[in-house]
């Protein structure tokens, strides 16, 4: 396997020390920017794998390294934020960041965000494959078949379109205004209880206990993901 | 036949009859225009009237403003602006809308010129009676608190005294209400203060303990890591790690109660409600809690068709975790967990229940006070934070929390969520 490049953009030197001593050195290389625009030159001269990304940087602040890293590519971005910046959060993910982990967070969950942008950086440009599946459910992009367990599940239009949407960037958080502009279209971005409904029906058909969900999970006050594993 | 008068008789009664119609006539004319003149006190009175009622009933200083623009917009058919004095001692127009009047550098002179002279200035007066609007100095009871500026659509309106002293009066009024507003505004802010050093001094006292317990434990775990972690055994280098691990937890959950109660007891909670299903808050919950309440069977009972709620999202799931924290805290592990949604008039009534040993009955209400603890074996365990920021939250979304004992042992918390009005329509989907 090779070494996945990281660059962490943090301007507290403790985070980065903490990242540089319990990260794997065979399996990730760091590297290491303590403000934006050092961070932007060295996306641009070392090209990471992934971007860690801290939103209250001392120079620019994070939404605005979001937008001008989105001008030019497409590495994967997980934002790091403390309590209480949730509107920027959301502002930074809706710019074109692929996650959150909020502070203080655990060795373990940096692992797991790390690993599903990694899969998704595999299959940018890749073509995708037509079956999707996580646990018993099964997505047939090109038939359009949803099954659970075998079963089919027989979806409306949208709500069909609201899975595969959620299913193609699995494992990310998806911001309500995401969502509702790929599934619903731009007139609908601040429409939220289109989704709300329409992600409880899709509750009510796919999961076993619709009120302790497996996949379909909400994100309080950012939006939905379709949880892997 | 002739109109001649000759006749004395005649002259005398043409006399008469002229003397009684003339006298006749100013009779009907004052008695007409104390009519018109009663008219006219009734139309002002109930101006006045129609002005101080609304006036008595707006609480805000924003609000008072408008309606006094409002007024004198219809009053005087006249644009208005209302400066109120700063606590910089500024002067700075509060009034906005479409009959607000937005006065140029030199009215803004004679503003202040009318504020510092206590004299009014402008239309229709001695001083630059060339200006478009004019200016009265606000008066309270206490002291000068602004300036009230109408700009009349005739300029020569206020050349009428009866016009200048309804000005005047109205004046006074705006005046009178926004002195109330203002002071009712400053016992306020005094009260939060208050409150807010209440909190900050308790804080100091209850929290230093329980931030130090924590950080000695890391501490003392950590230097021992760093100075003899290789001669210790395996065993004994996980079991610190761990414990620094766990204490670094509880003190994390400990700062974050803390920053939310501030937030709450500052009133700086801003509520952004939304209509949304209560199950996928309790599955968000759950979903974070999922280390915690390993090895507990946590049922979830929803309706299937439970109408959404207009709820922020991220609070109430820290209600959520809260409550069930607490549950895990102070019931035995292994012990079950209900969590339960359902739907009453006018509300959705979520209850969280455990068969933990229940609430002492006196106690039942103390527990949702700040720093209050529930007596329990072994160290303390946290600030007592975690029910009162529960309650500042379900407040602020207009519900209410309590707590009671279950039948059949345990304790159930339990919280309404109001709901006013119906949620926003969805369309149905065109099949296709």
């Amino acid at each position: 396997m090779s070494v996945l490049a990281l660059l962490v953009i943090e301007d507290e030197s403790q985070v980065r020390r903490f990242l540089r001593s319990s990260l794997d050195a065979t399996v990730y290389k760091l590297i290491e920017a303590a403000t934006g625009e050092a961070g932007l030159a060295a996306a641009a001269s070392q090209h990471p794998d992934i971007i860690l990304l801290d939103l209250g940087l001392p120079d620019i602040d994070g939404i605005e390294v979001t937008r001008r890293l989105r001008e030019w590519t497409e590495t994967p971005i997980i934002i790091l934020s403390a309590r209480g910046q949730d509107p920027d959060k959301i502002a930074a993910l809706d710019a074109g960041a692929d996650d959150y982990l909020t502070k203080p967070f655990s060795l373990p969950e940096l692992l797991a965000r790390i690993r599903v942008a990694e899969r998704h950086a595999q299959q940018f440009g890749d073509k995708k494959d037509a079956i999707f599946t996580l646990g018993d459910l099964r997505i047939d992009r090109a038939s359009r078949i949803v099954t659970v367990g075998g079963e089919e599940v027989r979806l409306t239009p949208i709500e069909y379109k609201l899975l595969a949407t959620l299913a193609r960037k699995a494992g990310r958080v998806l911001t309500y205004q995401q969502l509702l502009k790929d599934v619903w279209g731009p007139r609908y971005a601040t429409q939220k209880q289109y989704l709300h409904v329409y992600v409880g029906h899709l509750r009510n058909k796919l999961e076993r206990d619709p009120a302790k969900p497996r996949f379909l999970v909400t994100e309080p006050g950012v939006g939905y993901r379709l949880r892997l594993e | 036949m002739s109109f001649a008068v000759s006749d004395f008789q005649h002259v005398v009664t043409f006399s008469v009859m002229f003397v009684v119609a003339f006298v006749i006539s100013n009779l009907t004319r004052r008695v007409r225009l104390q009519a018109d003149e009663a008219r006219h006190r009734e139309r002002r009175t109930a101006t006045l009237y129609g002005l101080s009622r609304e006036l008595a009933a707006t609480r805000a200083t924003h609000n008072l403003v408008n309606v006094a623009v409002q007024h004198l917009h219809d009053i005087f058919d006249a644009k208005a602006a209302i400066w109120l004095q700063l606590a910089d001692g500024r002067l700075d127009n509060a009034a906005s809308g479409e009959h607000a009047f937005t006065p140029d550098d030199k009215e803004r002179g004679i503003v202040e010129w009318v504020f510092s002279h206590d004299k009014p200035a402008g239309l229709g007066t001695d001083t630059l009676p060339s200006a478009t609007a004019l200016h009265v100095a606000l008066r309270g009871t206490q002291e000068r608190i602004g300036v009230l500026s109408v700009q009349p659509n005739d300029p020569h309106r206020f050349n009428d005294p009866e016009q200048r002293t309804l000005l005047d009066v109205f004046g006074s009024q705006i005046a009178s209400a926004l002195e109330r507003s203002r002071l009712a505004e400053q016992a306020q802010h005094a009260t939060i203060q208050m409150e807010a050093e209440r909190l900050r001094s308790s804080l100091l006292s209850s929290v230093s303990h329980d931030l130090r317990t924590p950080l000695s434990v890391i501490t003392g775990a950590a230097s021992a890591l760093v100075d003899s972690g290789p001669a210790l055994a395996p065993a004994a280098q996980r079991d610190l790690a761990e414990t620094i691990h766990e204490e670094a937890q509880r003190l994390a959950r400990l700062v974050r109660n803390l920053l939310d109660m501030t937030r709450i007891a500052s009133g700086a909670v801003n509520v952004a409600k939304e209509w949304q299903p209560i199950e996928g808050i309790i599955g968000a919950a759950l979903g974070r809690l999922e280390e915690l309440l390993r090895g507990r069977k946590v049922d979830v009972r929803v309706p299937l068709d439970l109408q959404p709620v207009p709820i922020d999202g991220l609070l109430i799931e820290q209600v959520l975790i809260n409550l069930l924290e607490n549950a895990a805290k102070y019931t035995p592990n292994g012990t079950p967990i209900d969590i339960s949604a359902h739907a009453e008039t006018g509300a959705v009534v979520v209850e969280i229940a455990d068969r933990g040993p229940g609430i002492p009955s006196e106690l039942v209400d103390r527990i949702f006070e700040k720093f209050y603890q529930l007596p329990r074996e072994g160290a303390s365990v946290g600030a007592g934070l975690g029910l009162a920021i529960c309650r500042g939250i379900v407040e602020a979304h207009g519900g209410r929390i309590w707590a009671e004992n279950r039948s059949g042992g345990g304790a159930v918390f339990r919280f309404t969520l109001p709901i006013d009005g119906p949620p926003p329509e969805v369309a149905a989907e065109d099949k296709e």
